[in-house]
């Protein structure tokens, strides 16, 4: 350690232009600061951070010969990784390096009081001269990051990024909850192609309608995408699968996952669906929302990916301890296997990407919207699965109430968003997209339809999508009414609905009957997104869903390093959104991983292990899960990994025995800088 | 000769119908300082999505639709707000369908909170309030009603005096202790 007296400080202030300098003096600042018993020099400097000023403090730093250094400038969390690069460059170690923070500290909040500000940061540049003459240099430990990385989440962002990292070479797991792969988007299936079969006559052949605004058909665009990362060799899928337990740090990741059996061997069955036809048993398929029945062996829907067969084992009835083994004797490849049992699999990954999506909004206010209470209230959800060629319906549109074709039908928005009495009030922003690309869609198969459109604000940005806005009131005649619906009351006998509500550009209260409702429901966070972010110490934002590291500068980053988040997972987006976003994921995690070994920063706690009790104290409290037990001779004591540890201090205070310190933080350091606070001028 | 055409051309008489532009000078910014002081709830919050119109049971009586009203309060169209007339049944419905997470109807109590104290009290407001601290109830019992009683037999009085002086007297307790004769100006004696 350097002894007091042989330190040498060097102090840069920064004016940070006028935001400094308009509020304190920065000159009688740096008169002071150069008076400091141990300060070989202060400097000012306009912008510090600048090339400019970084080059000038460079020279200063080898000119003079300091040893360590004082910035007064604004808040570490901006500027502290910048000044530690550049004082490494300077020949010193990155640790020597004290930052006084007056501009947050003085400037700002001192902004009336120029004299009493100017006073303050001599202080604070006192007391940071203090200090940096006890600073010690130390190195931060060598991480070795594993080449492999984890997808949690199969829906299009997670197969975009599993492909990408694949493609540049590392090993991905891409764990999914469903039995397929696709997500939210597979299901959206809208291929309109043949709907020239369908009763009323199309205007065009040509229209595809998945995704919005290009319309075309979201399992035509997503199908050669999971076929290449079904066949990658680089891509683990695990289907059915969760995600249990998560410890380690950036670059080394343990992760636990729990996959629960299929029953089918997915190396046999080829999909040929022969067990469905002569399985006995019939349930409402939860993947069409309950619009189409299923057997207990069963494909979730026609074109799901990979296309193999999955035993419902609350169905079927050989797994209940009955006699049946129907599926098993029509089958040709003896796929089923009754056998197949839970598996624990564990994975040792450098990064994580979560990519957890969405679900639906489910309505849950009776009486008012009547979902589920009324037979043709629907959310846009099953809309879509009808609008399947290949769905439930064949592509038709029908009122579940009698299957007949609905000739008046009404989208209420926002339902389940911008409302603060359901959850943080967000704008769901794919909705009113989706209900123009649904409305136009079901226009194009029965054009005589009336579509009225119930909504609060159209929120249509981005590229192309005011003129898909356009087109749906021009080209298909959608009309748009303008107030949110009061209620929605059902006649008994015909199962109409009357939708009551105001029309606002009017000033008039409107009643009108329609023939099927549906509720254009918002997008929530999939369910579990809360536990599995609390597994990973990830925070969630006040709507759920994940928060990113920063809302502007870090989209992809969370609060965990080494974890980051893309698609819905995020917020509410659409396709193109989700896309950019696990591409850019991906990246992230290949600069991270590219690297092979990083360093960690030099800021964390260690043990003396001599006075360590092995009480566990610093377990509970940690919340990084840093310290870990270990058994030596003279009994348990604690470790902490560095590679874990964020320097954050918690376990030093709560250590009964004093025998955690924080590196940069020891008790001499902060007793110093207290000490120089209290000392009379 | 056919029909003569009617004139699209707004005669005197019409144009002094038309309606008047609203003006800057019209819109109170203070107004809505006043009404959440008056416990009227976040008036900004309002997105005028129309659902407390389309639940309301006394919107069709009214060309002042509860909406407008707070419209009206964003944009601090005071004189206009509480010159017009609203109708209201404070019957909270607006409250849980309100997808903002307002109150409309806590609105309307605290405009008419405003009214009172700034134009006085409505004419039926004293008639009624003066009722209740004279004779214990709004309404004055008609002499028919009283002629009708005994012809069918009833006691002519529909209540115990003794009592009625009690709570009388109770009641002219509270509009003194909470100012309500001041503001209303009700002459309660001595």
């Amino acid at each position: 350690m350097n002894s007091q007296t042989d330190a040498k400080v060097g102090v840069f202030i920064c004016k940070c232009g006028a935001n400094i300098n308009s509020v304190v003096d920065c000159e009688n600042v740096r008169g002071y600061a150069s008076q400091l018993p141990g300060v070989t020099f202060s400097i000012c400097n306009d912008y510090l951070c600048s090339p400019d000023g970084l080059s000038q403090m460079r020279e200063e730093i080898r000119k003079s010969g300091v040893t360590s250094v004082v910035v007064a400038a604004c808040t570490p969390r901006i500027c502290e990784k910048i000044f530690r690069d550049n004082i490494e460059k300077a020949g010193l170690n990155r640790n020597m390096l004290h930052i006084t923070n007056i501009r947050e500290q003085c400037s700002w909040v001192h902004a009336n009081e120029p004299f009493k500000a100017t006073e303050k940061a001599k202080n604070l540049v006192k007391m940071g001269v203090s200090r940096a003459k006890t600073l010690v240099p130390a190195e931060g430990v060598d991480v070795e990051l594993k080449q492999e990385v984890l997808v949690i989440g199969g829906g299009v962002a997670g197969v975009e990024a599993a492909y990408k990292l694949a493609e540049l070479g590392f090993k991905v797991h891409l764990v999914e909850r469903k039995p397929m792969l696709g997500g939210n988007m597979a299901a959206m299936f809208t291929c309109l192609l043949w709907c020239h079969e369908a009763p009323g006559k199309p205007q065009s052949l040509n229209f595809r309608f998945g995704t919005f605004p290009a319309c075309d058909c979201s399992g035509c665009t997503i199908m050669p995408k999971l076929n290449d990362v079904i066949t990658h060799p680089n891509i683990n899928i695990l289907l059915l699968s969760e995600v249990k337990e998560i410890v380690g740090h950036v670059g080394n990741f343990r992760v636990k996952v729990l996959k629960k059996p299929r029953y089918v061997d997915e190396k046999k069955c080829v999909g040929c669906g022969n067990c469905a036809v002569v399985c006995p048993v019939v349930k409402k398929n939860e993947y069409d929302y309950g619009l189409s029945e299923r057997k207990a062996i069963f494909m979730p829907y026609q074109q799901a990916l990979p296309r193999k067969y999955v035993i419902d084992k609350e169905a079927c009835l050989r797994l209940k301890g009955q006699e049946c083994s129907a599926c098993l004797e029509a089958c040709e490849f003896e796929a089923p296997n009754f056998e197949d049992h839970e598996q624990e699999i564990d994975l040792e990954v450098g990064a994580i990407i979560v990519a957890t999506g969405f679900e639906p909004y489910k309505p849950r206010i009776h009486g008012y919207l009547g979902y589920q209470e009324y037979d043709n209230v629907i959310t846009i959800m099953e809309l879509e699965r009808m609008l399947d060629k290949a769905g439930p319906t064949g592509g038709i549109v029908v009122r579940p109430s009698d299957r007949k074709i609905p000739k008046k039908i009404a989208f209420i928005q926002c339902v389940g968003s911008r409302n603060r009495k359901i959850n943080a009030g967000y704008c769901s922003k794919v909705c009113c997209m989706y209900t123009m690309k649904n409305a136009q869609a079901i226009k194009e198969v029965h054009p005589e339809t009336d579509i009225t459109v119930y909504y609060i604000d159209i929120r249509a940005v981005g590229k192309g999508v005011e003129e898909f806005f356009h087109r749906t009131r021009e080209d298909y005649g959608v009309e748009y009414t303008r107030g949110r619906p009061a209620r929605i009351i059902e006649d008994k006998e015909t199962k109409n609905l009357i939708v009551r509500a105001e029309e606002t550009l009017l000033n008039k209260i409107t009643e009108r009957m329609y023939d099927l409702v549906v509720l254009s429901v918002s997008l929530v966070p999939s369910e579990g997104t809360q536990e599995l972010a609390s597994m990973l110490r990830l925070r969630t934002s006040p709507d759920g869903f994940i928060q990113e590291a920063h809302t502007r500068m870090k989209p992809v980053e969370t609060s965990m390093e080494g974890i980051f988040v893309c698609g819905c997972a995020q917020g509410p987006k659409d396709v193109p959104e989700s896309l950019a976003q696990a591409r850019a994921a991906a990246l992230e995690v290949a600069v991270l991983l590219s690297k092979k070994v990083a360093k960690a920063e030099s800021l964390n706690a260690f043990i003396e292990t001599e006075k360590c009790i092995g009480c566990g104290l610093c377990i509970d409290i940690c919340p990084y899960g840093a310290p870990t037990p270990v058994m030596t001779e003279s009994g348990m004591k604690m470790k902490i990994t560095e590679a874990l540890c964020k320097g954050c201090g918690t376990c030093v205070v709560s250590c009964p025995a004093k025998a955690i310190h924080a590196r940069q933080f020891t008790d001499d350091q902060i007793f110093s800088e207290i000490k120089a606070a209290l000392e009379a001028e | 000769m056919g029909h003569a055409k009617k004139e699209f051309i707004i005669s005197e008489k019409e144009r002094l119908l038309e309606e008047v532009p609203i003006v800057d000078e019209e819109c109170d910014r203070d107004f809505i300082k006043a009404i959440i002081e008056m416990g009227g709830g976040d008036v900004q919050v309002c997105l005028q999505c129309g659902n407390c119109t389309g639940v309301c049971p006394v919107s069709l009586k009214t060309e002042n639709k509860i909406r407008n009203i707070i419209k009206m309060c964003q944009m601090g169209l005071k004189e206009k707000v509480l010159s017009t007339p609203w109708v209201c049944a404070t019957c909270h419905r607006c409250y849980e369908h309100c997808p903002a997470g307002m109150n409309p109807a806590e609105l309307i109590v605290a405009l008419r909170h405003i009214v009172v104290r700034e134009l006085g009290p409505p004419p039926f407001v004293v008639s009624i309030s003066n009722n209740v601290a004279n004779l214990g109830q709004a309404i004055e019992i008609s002499d028919k009603i009283l002629d009708l009683r005994k012809k069918i037999g009833l006691n002519e009085k529909p209540f115990d005096e003794r009592y009625r002086s009690k709570a009388i007297m109770d009641i002219r307790t509270i509009m003194r202790a909470t100012g309500y004769d001041k503001l209303i100006g009700i002459d309660l004696g001595d």
